[in-house]
C-alpha cells in the first residue's frame, strides 16, 4: 500500500537546474509577445537604474550648487529645480528607492500571504470561516486609506530616538506596503489551496503521515506557484503606485529624498508654471514604470493561463 | 466560503478593463513625453479676461480666501479670513497702512500727555451702527473693557494690561490712562482684535452690528459671506455695492477661481504662484514688504545649542542670499537673523552683518565645541511648501559644515500640538507681520517669554528689550533696537533668512485696493470696479 502511494504522481519541486531552465524558457516566451516584451524591457531598464543609478547620476540628490530653475539642456538633460538640483540625477537616484520599497514590500507580502492562504485553505473549517471574514473586512477598505491610517499612527508615536522601535518606524512605508497586500495574496492562495488539497497526491501524503508543514510547502505550494507568480507581479505594479502615491501625499519618503512622488508633489502648484520639467520627468518615470510592470504582468498571466490550459 | 464562485468571467472582465487602462496609460505617457520636453508657457493668453459680475446695476467685489473663519468673536479671532470679516463689518479706532504707519479711522486725531500715561483720542462725529443707532464713547469704553478683562482668556487681556482706566473726555473724545509708559500703545489700540462693538451687544460672533463700511447680508460658514455697502458710512459709502468673501479649501483652489474669472481678488499665495500670475497680463499683481518671517531656531538651553560656538557654526554654514533667491524667489526682503526687518525703517540697521558663509570655519567651530564628527539632528518643520523648501536648502548648506539634519515635516496641527514646537531642538516657525518690533521681542526673545522657543536667555538682551518697550525717548529706543540686533546677529540662537512679501492679485477691473502686510487688514472700502 505504502509503495503504491509513493508511486502516485506528485508535482513537487523541480530540481535546481530544471528550475533555472524553466525560468529562462519563461522569459523567452515573455519576450516573444510584443506587448509583454516592451513591458519586460522597461522593467529591466528600471532595474538597471536602481542598481547603477548612483553610478550613472552626475550629481547627488540634494546638490544645490547648480543654477536654479534651468530648462532642460545638454548639461542638465531634465533641467534643474527651483533649489538648483539636477532633476536628471534625482530621477535616476529615485529609481532605487521606489523599486526597493515596492519590490521588497511585495516579496514580504507574498511570502506572508502565501503562508496564511495555504494554512487557512488547508485547515478549513472554523479557522477558514473566521480568517475569511477578517480578510474580507480588510479588503473592503482601499489600500491607500489603510496605509495612510497606519502610517499616521506610526509617525506620531513618541519613540526614543535610536531605539529599535524608532529604527523600525523608519521603515514604516516598507512594513505597511508588506502588510497591506497580505490579505489579497492570502485570499488568492487560499482559493487555489481549496482546490489542490482535494487532489490525490495530497491525500497520499496525508495517508503517508507526512507533517502538515511538509504537505503545505512540498505538495501544495508548487501547484500554487503559477497563480502566485501572476499575483506577485500584479501586487508589484500596485505597490509601485502606492509608494508613489504615499510620496505624493507626504506620507512616504521625507524630503530631500529623490522620491518620485515627493518630487511631483513638491513641484506642482505655482512651481509647475516655473519649472514644469521638475514635475514632468518624475511623473513620466512613475507612469513608465507602472505601465511596464503592468504589461509584463499581463504577459505573465497570459503565459500561465496558457500553461494551465495545456497542462 | 466553501463553494467558491467561478471567477473566470470576472477575471476576464477585469483583464479587459485593465487592457483599456493600459492603452490609455501608454497613450498618455507618450503624449506626456512630448509635452514634458518643452518648457511651458505661462497661461493667460487664452484665459478669458475676468469680468466683474453685476447683478442688475450692482457692483460686486468677490474676494477669494484659502480658508474659512473658525471664530468671529473679536476676542479670539486671529486668522486672515476672520480679521477681514471683522474689518469689513466693524471699525478700528486706529488703522495701520501698507508701511505699518498709524492712520486715523474712528479716531481722527490723538494726543499723548507729557508723562506718556494719558492718551486722548478724538472720535469722528456722526458714526452710525448698521442698526441706525449712533456710536457713543460708552461703546468704545465697553469694547475695551471687554478686551482687557482678565477673565476673557483672550491674548488682549495681556496686551491691554497697562490700561488702568478708560473714560469719556471733552467733546467727542475718549481718554486712556496707563500705569506705565508704552511707546507702542497707539499700535496696541490698532490691534487686530480691537474692533469697536456696540455696548452690551448680544450674541457676539454670530450677530454683527458694526459701524464698518459693509453690512453683513448672508453668512454661510465654510462657504461664503455676502456684505452690502453701508450707505450711511461716516467716511463715505464704499466703492462697491456688494462685497463677497468666498472661502476655498486652500490657496490653490482660490487662485484657480481667480484664473477662471470666478473671483476678482486673491490676497494670499505662495511665491511661485504669485510669480506666474504676475506674468499674466489679465491681472494686476502687487507685492509689498512685510515683517513676517520664518524663524529657524536652535534651543539654547541645552546641548548642542547651549554652546555659543555651535550657534555661530550654524550661522556660518548658512547662505541667506541663496535661500532668499531660491526659496523666496527674491520676493520680500533679505533677513539678517533678527526680527527687526527693513519695514521698521526707524529701528532697522545694517551696521552689523551676519557672518559671510564659511563652512570650513563652521566645521572648525564645531570641532572646538567638541563635535569633531559634526552634528546629527532632527529638523522639525511645519508641512507647508515654503518651509519644507527652506529646510531642504538649509540641510544642503549645513551638510557642507558637517551638520547633518533629518527633515521631519509635520502637519501644522501636529507641529503646534502640546507645545511640541517649543520643545524641539531644531525647528522652523513662521511668524506673521506686526506693525512694531516689540511684540516679537516681548513674546519670543525675552528670558522666560511665553513663546521663547529657542529658550534663549541673555541678560544684556533682556535689558535692551525692557528699555525699548518702555522708553519715550526715541533716540534711546533706536539705540536699544540697534543693540538688540547686534546681540542676536552675534550670538542669538536664531537664523532669519528672509522676510515674506504680502501679495495681492486682482482682475484688471479692480482698482483702489491697497495691499496690507496683514492680508486681513486690507482696506476693501476704497476698492472700485
Amino acid at each position: 500500500m505504502a509503495q503504491q502511494l509513493e508511486r502516485l504522481p506528485t508535482p513537487g519541486w523541480p530540481s535546481g537546474r530544471a528550475l533555472t531552465r524553466s525560468v529562462w524558457r519563461f522569459l523567452g516566451e515573455l519576450l516573444r509577445q510584443p506587448q509583454s516584451a516592451v513591458g519586460t524591457l522597461i522593467v529591466f531598464l528600471f532595474l538597471l537604474l536602481a542598481l547603477f543609478g548612483p553610478a550613472l547620476a552626475p550629481y547627488t540628490a540634494n546638490d544645490q550648487s547648480h543654477p536654479a530653475a534651468q530648462p532642460p539642456s545638454p548639461k542638465y538633460p531634465f533641467g534643474t529645480d527651483y533649489l538648483g538640483r539636477d532633476v536628471y540625477s534625482r530621477v535616476l537616484l529615485g529609481a532605487r528607492g521606489i523599486l526597493l520599497t515596492a519590490g521588497l514590500g511585495t516579496l514580504i507580502s507574498v511570502a506572508l500571504g502565501t503562508f496564511v492562504g495555504l494554512l487557512v485553505g488547508y485547515l478549513g473549517g472554523i479557522i477558514d470561516e473566521v480568517a475569511g471574514r477578517l480578510i474580507d473586512a480588510v479588503l473592503a477598505m482601499p489600500a491607500l486609506l489603510i496605509t495612510l491610517v497606519i502610517l499616521g499612527v506610526i509617525r506620531n508615536l513618541d519613540l526614543p530616538p535610536g531605539s529599535w522601535q524608532a529604527r523600525l518606524a523608519d521603515q514604516s512605508v516598507l512594513i505597511v506596503i508588506a502588510l497591506v497586500y497580505v490579505p489579497i495574496v492570502a485570499r488568492v492562495v487560499r482559493s487555489s489551496t481549496l482546490d489542490i488539497k482535494t487532489r490525490e497526491f495530497v491525500w497520499a501524503a496525508q495517508i503517508r503521515g507526512e507533517p502538515w508543514l511538509y504537505i503545505l510547502f512540498t505538495e501544495i505550494l508548487p501547484s500554487v506557484t503559477p497563480v502566485l507568480v501572476v499575483e506577485a507581479s500584479l501586487r508589484f505594479s500596485y505597490a509601485i503606485f502606492l509608494v508613489a502615491s504615499l510620496g505624493f501625499l507626504g506620507a512616504g519618503a521625507r524630503p530631500p529624498s529623490p522620491d518620485w512622488g515627493l518630487m511631483v508633489n513638491e513641484n506642482r502648484g505655482g512651481l509647475y508654471h516655473l519649472t514644469p520639467w521638475a514635475l514632468n520627468y518624475p511623473a513620466l518615470a512613475i507612469a513608465l514604470l507602472v505601465v511596464g510592470v503592468n504589461l509584463m504582468s499581463d504577459g505573465i498571466k497570459r503565459l500561465v493561463q496558457r500553461g494551465e490550459r495545456a497542462g | 466560503m466553501e463553494g467558491q464562485p467561478d471567477t473566470s468571467n470576472v477575471m476576464e472582465a477585469v483583464q479587459a478593463s485593465r487592457r483599456v487602462f493600459l492603452k490609455v496609460m501608454v497613450a498618455g505617457a507618450a503624449g506626456f513625453a512630448v509635452v514634458s520636453c518643452m518648457p511651458r508657457q505661462p497661461e493667460g493668453g487664452g484665459t478669458p479676461a475676468t469680468e466683474s459680475k453685476t447683478e442688475g446695476q450692482l457692483k460686486t467685489l468677490r474676494v477669494a480666501w484659502g480658508g474659512a473663519p473658525v471664530t468671529l468673536d473679536p476676542l479670539s479671532a486671529s486668522a486672515d479670513t476672520e480679521i477681514a470679516f471683522l474689518n469689513a463689518v466693524y471699525d478700528y479706532l486706529i488703522d495701520t497702512n501698507a508701511r505699518s504707519e498709524l492712520v486715523p479711522r474712528l479716531a481722527t486725531s490723538w494726543n499723548v500727555s507729557d508723562d506718556g500715561l494719558t492718551y486722548t483720542l478724538q472720535i469722528v462725529e456722526g458714526a452710525k451702527f448698521h442698526d441706525g443707532s449712533a456710536l457713543t464713547i460708552q461703546d468704545i469704553i465697553w469694547t475695551f473693557d471687554r478686551l482687557r478683562d482678565p477673565e476673557s482668556e483672550s491674548p488682549t487681556s495681556d496686551l491691554y494690561a497697562d490700561i488702568v482706566r478708560i473714560e469719556p473726555g471733552e467733546g467727542n473724545s475718549v481718554v486712556f490712562h496707563l500705569n506705565r509708559t508704552n511707546p507702542d500703545f497707539l499700535y496696541n489700540l490698532s490691534d487686530n482684535h480691537a474692533v469697536i462693538l456696540k455696548a452690551d451687544a448680544p450674541n457676539i460672533g454670530n450677530e454683527f452690528n458694526g459701524t464698518g463700511p459693509f453690512r453683513l447680508d448672508e453668512y454661510i460658514a465654510e462657504d461664503r459671506a455676502v456684505f452690502s455697502a453701508h450707505q450711511d458710512y461716516w467716511g463715505g459709502a464704499p466703492g462697491v455695492d456688494r462685497l463677497e468673501f468666498i472661502f476655498f479649501a486652500d490657496t490653490e483652489a482660490a487662485v484657480n477661481a481667480l484664473r477662471d474669472g470666478a473671483v476678482d481678488v486673491v490676497l494670499r499665495m505662495d511665491n511661485p504662484t504669485f510669480l506666474s500670475l504676475s506674468a499674466d497680463q489679465s491681472f494686476t499683481a502687487i507685492d509689498i514688504a512685510t515683517n513676517g518671517h520664518d524663524l529657524v531656531r536652535l534651543r539654547a538651553d541645552r546641548e548642542p545649542g547651549s554652546d555659543e560656538r555651535v550657534r555661530r557654526a550654524f550661522k556660518l554654514a548658512t547662505d541667506r542670499r541663496a535661500i532668499f533667491d531660491r526659496v523666496q524667489l527674491g520676493f520680500g526682503a533679505l533677513g539678517r537673523d533678527t526680527p527687526i526687518g527693513p519695514l521698521y525703517a526707524a529701528y532697522y540697521t545694517e551696521e552689523f552683518l551676519p557672518p559671510e558663509r564659511d563652512p570650513v570655519a563652521a566645521r572648525e567651530l564645531l570641532t572646538a565645541a567638541g563635535y569633531p564628527d559634526g552634528l546629527d539632528m532632527t529638523f522639525y518643520v511645519p508641512n507647508l511648501p515654503d518651509r519644507v523648501a527652506l529646510a531642504q536648502a538649509l540641510a544642503a548648506q549645513w551638510a557642507e559644515a558637517g551638520i547633518r539634519v533629518t527633515i521631519e515635516p509635520q502637519e501644522e496641527a501636529v507641529y503646534y500640538a502640546d507645545n511640541g514646537w517649543l520643545e524641539v531642538d531644531l525647528g522652523i516657525t513662521p511668524w506673521g507681520s506686526r506693525p512694531t518690533p516689540q511684540f516679537y521681542l516681548d513674546v519670543a526673545y525675552k528670558t522666560g517669554a511665553v513663546w521663547n522657543e529657542a529658550h534663549f536667555s541673555d541678560e544684556e538682551l533682556d535689558q535692551y528689550i525692557e528699555v525699548a518697550g518702555s522708553t519715550l525717548d526715541e533716540e534711546e529706543r533706536q539705540n536699544a533696537y540697534r543693540e538688540i540686533q547686534r546681540i542676536l546677529i552675534e550670538r542669538g540662537p536664531v537664523i532669519i533668512p528672509y522676510f515674506f512679501a504680502q501679495f495681492g492679485v486682482m482682475a484688471q477691473a479692480v482698482s483702489g485696493l491697497e495691499v496690507h502686510p496683514f492680508a486681513g487688514r486690507t482696506n476693501l472700502r476704497r476698492a472700485t470696479l
